[in-house]
């Protein structure tokens, strides 16, 4: 009987044909480590997060006088409302841990070399999208943090020479953060952006499947196939990968769980400690963070003693990601094969970029603005030498096969 | 046929070999073959079939590298045929009007109606990005404000609410408006001259008032509310700090009344909104 109904569907819309070319016979490489998994992870939180999402706009209210105190009805008043906040600020955060380690296994492995270029350039936009999506979420709340982290990057826009305090006005809607503000931050949060999120996703895995997936030693394993066109070094996803993916979900749940119950807050770094309070426009909070994940940009921005050159660098410290499949010359993908100069380059890379992030998350100092200044010269030097040390170092030999 | 080539047949299978000189044509002849052909390509699993077939395809595959298409010839094209390529001229070109006044005037009419469909969305899109401007009902609030500001005490700073902007006003003693001159090498812009300065060289205070400096409380930076810090001591980010504004969102620094020294972010000094004084009475938000 299912088989009747699956192949009167299947005859008009080949739905099984889909799902097994892309899920459960997709090729994947057969020697793959736990760099590996942030996609498939990415995929669960994005899911959790839009049914989350949609469970906190039902009490949400999107109004000045209401968003804050709304809030609070929904920690406090709701059936299990907390958990399903909880969840979703666990999940934003959690989201872009995930994000942020599988766009390091790109840089890594090489996941953006020919013919995997437009695979990267729709993660970046992903990326980028989320960046927004976060931001917009953040200031729903309508707390202290939420006002003046807006207030904060909405002035931005201002620093754009001739057209900016106009443009400032018109993203806002008011002269201030006010109600306006909110409700169209709320449409853009829960519609529009996600929309785009979802097209990009697919666009992601649709270009993913056509050149297919990457390794850590760099092979191409479609280089050796079998009579049916399937690549030797090959496994089908299921239940290959899908049973081996088990244990990590596991883990990470486990994690997200532990975090979800016991440090939502995650010590002021999820959840900012001053957005417990009402927003007021009158009071700047005595030091302003941004949430962990955005923080490195936020040091670039600091580190600029001038609000358009600052807007300038961090734009570009987005920007240059887009561009990396072209600034690397090297004629191996992946780290373990390229040479020494490569391997210090990232190693120095992350210890960057680990410190912008920690420097945007603390109050300003002497010394810190001088280190923020040295992290963010050695975070474009990274991308801006890397046609330089890519080509010139010596590469190691790759092995045939997986 | 190559030593190498020999051992990939021998070693891997008539197919994956087709597979490996596949990926190494020219860009141009991978426009023309397509990329799909070797999974349907070999159908014998014979060694000598298959080594013969093959070769046929790659001396196929070289005369495509060092001619044009049209002038293959008719064997070669065959081979192709066999391996599922359609590598024939396309006969597009027989069907495409030869007529050059009609190519002109398509091309005409294909600008105009994308002209006129820009000129559409353009219009379309108004509504959407001009509902986002403030609205007639946030225009209206914003009127000016009053306040008393005889019962401030020396030194004091109050913080009033002018379109829901905060606004700082400072009674100033008189020992710091004359320390004000210490601290002028420091300062970025001291005589106001990079802003328009409503009340500029009337007071120290920058305001109509000798006594009370009436400032914006949005940092120039990036809109943050500066904290006022009047005591001369050494402070985190200063260690010769003479008391003024410093803000916590990225550092900027500003003296008392609100000029902003040098190497911070904030670009201008604090602006001054207008106002007006009736004896005590302080209007903020019109011109007096």
């Amino acid at each position: 009987m299912v088989t009747k109904v699956l192949n009167w569907i299947n005859y008009r819309l080949p739905i099984v044909n889909t799902f097994e070319r892309h899920l459960s016979k997709h090729p994947v490489p057969k020697k793959v480590n736990f760099w590996y998994l942030f996609g498939a992870l990415a995929s669960i939180v994005l899911i959790l997060q839009i049914v989350t999402g949609i469970w906190l706009m039902m009490p949400y209210s999107n109004t000045e006088e209401g968003a804050f105190a709304s809030i609070e009805y929904i920690m406090r008043d709701v059936d299990y409302g907390w958990i399903i906040r909880y969840m979703h600020t666990t999940g934003a955060s959690m989201f872009f841990a995930i994000v942020y380690l599988h766009m390091f296994r790109g840089l890594l492995y090489g996941s953006y070399k020919k013919p995997k270029e437009l695979v990267w350039i729709f993660g970046m936009t992903i990326y980028l999208v989320m960046m927004a999506e976060g931001f917009l979420g953040y200031v729903l709340p309508y707390g202290q943090m939420s006002y003046w982290g807006a207030q904060v990057i909405i002035s931005l826009f201002g620093a754009i020479p001739y057209i900016g305090e106009s443009l400032e006005v018109w993203v806002r809607g008011d002269y201030y953060i006010s109600g306006i503000t909110i409700s169209r931050f709320f449409a853009l949060h829960v519609v529009a952006l996600p929309l785009i999120l979802i097209a990009l996703v697919f666009l992601h895995l649709v270009a993913l499947h056509e050149v297919g997936a990457g390794n850590p030693e760099g092979v191409d394993i479609e280089e050796f196939i079998d009579e049916d066109g399937v690549p030797l070094d090959s496994v089908p996803f299921f239940p290959y990968k899908v049973l081996s993916a088990m244990p990590a979900i596991g883990v990470f749940g486990l994690v997200f769980c532990i975090i979800m119950f016991f440090f939502p807050e995650g010590g002021g770094y999820f959840l900012e400690l001053a957005n417990f309070e009402e927003a007021n426009p009158l009071v700047t909070p005595e030091h302003i963070a941004p949430v962990w994940y955005y923080a490195p940009y936020y040091t670039m921005l600091r580190a600029i003693p001038d609000p358009l050159g600052g807007l300038i660098v961090m734009a570009a410290a987005v920007a240059i990601l887009f561009v990396v499949p072209w600034l690397d010359r090297s004629n191996v993908a992946s780290i373990r094969y390229k040479g020494i100069l490569s391997k210090i380059a990232i190693v120095l890379f992350v210890v960057s970029f680990i410190t912008l992030g920690y420097l945007g998350t603390v109050t300003v100092t002497e010394t810190g603005k001088i280190m923020s200044v040295i992290c963010t010269v050695m975070y474009f030097s990274f991308f801006l030498l890397m046609p330089i040390y890519t080509s010139i170092e010596k590469t190691y030999e790759v092995p045939e096969r997986l | 046929m190559s030593e190498t080539a020999e051992k990939y047949l021998t070693l891997r299978g008539a197919n994956s070999d087709i597979y490996f000189f596949q990926k190494r044509v020219s860009e141009r002849v991978a426009s023309i073959i397509g990329t799909n052909f070797v999974k349907t390509s070999l159908k014998t699993k014979v060694l000598d079939e298959a080594i013969s077939s093959r070769d046929m395809l790659i001396n196929a595959l070289n005369e495509l590298e060092n001619t044009d298409i049209s002038d293959i010839g008719e064997h070669f094209l065959n081979v192709f045929e066999d391996f599922g390529i359609s590598a024939k001229p396309s006969d597009i070109d027989d069907e495409t009007p030869s007529d050059s006044a009609d190519q002109g005037r398509r091309k005409v009419l294909i600008g105009l109606t994308a002209g006129f469909a820009a000129a559409g969305v353009g219009f379309a899109a108004t509504p959407f990005i001009t509902a986002w401007n403030p609205s007639a009902r946030a225009k209206a609030i914003g009127s000016a404000v009053k306040v008393d500001v005889s019962k401030m005490m020396i030194g004091q700073q109050i913080q009033v609410s002018w379109r829901k902007q905060p606004i700082l006003i400072i009674r100033h003693s008189q020992s710091a408006l004359s320390g004000l001159s210490a601290v002028t090498s420091k300062l970025a812009d001291p005589n106001s001259d990079n802003i328009d300065e409503p009340y500029k060289n009337i007071n120290s205070t920058r305001s109509l008032s000798s006594e009370y400096s009436v400032l914006s409380g949005v940092c120039t930076h990036l809109g943050c509310s500066p904290k006022y810090y009047p005591e001369v001591e050494p402070k985190p980010w200063d260690s010769t700090w003479a008391g003024g504004f410093f803000c916590p969102c990225h550092g900027s620094m500003f003296d008392l009344v609100g000029r902003v020294y040098k190497g911070v972010p904030a670009p201008t000094n604090l602006t001054v909104p207008p106002h007006f004084f009736e004896g005590s009475v302080l209007t903020i938000g019109e011109e007096g």
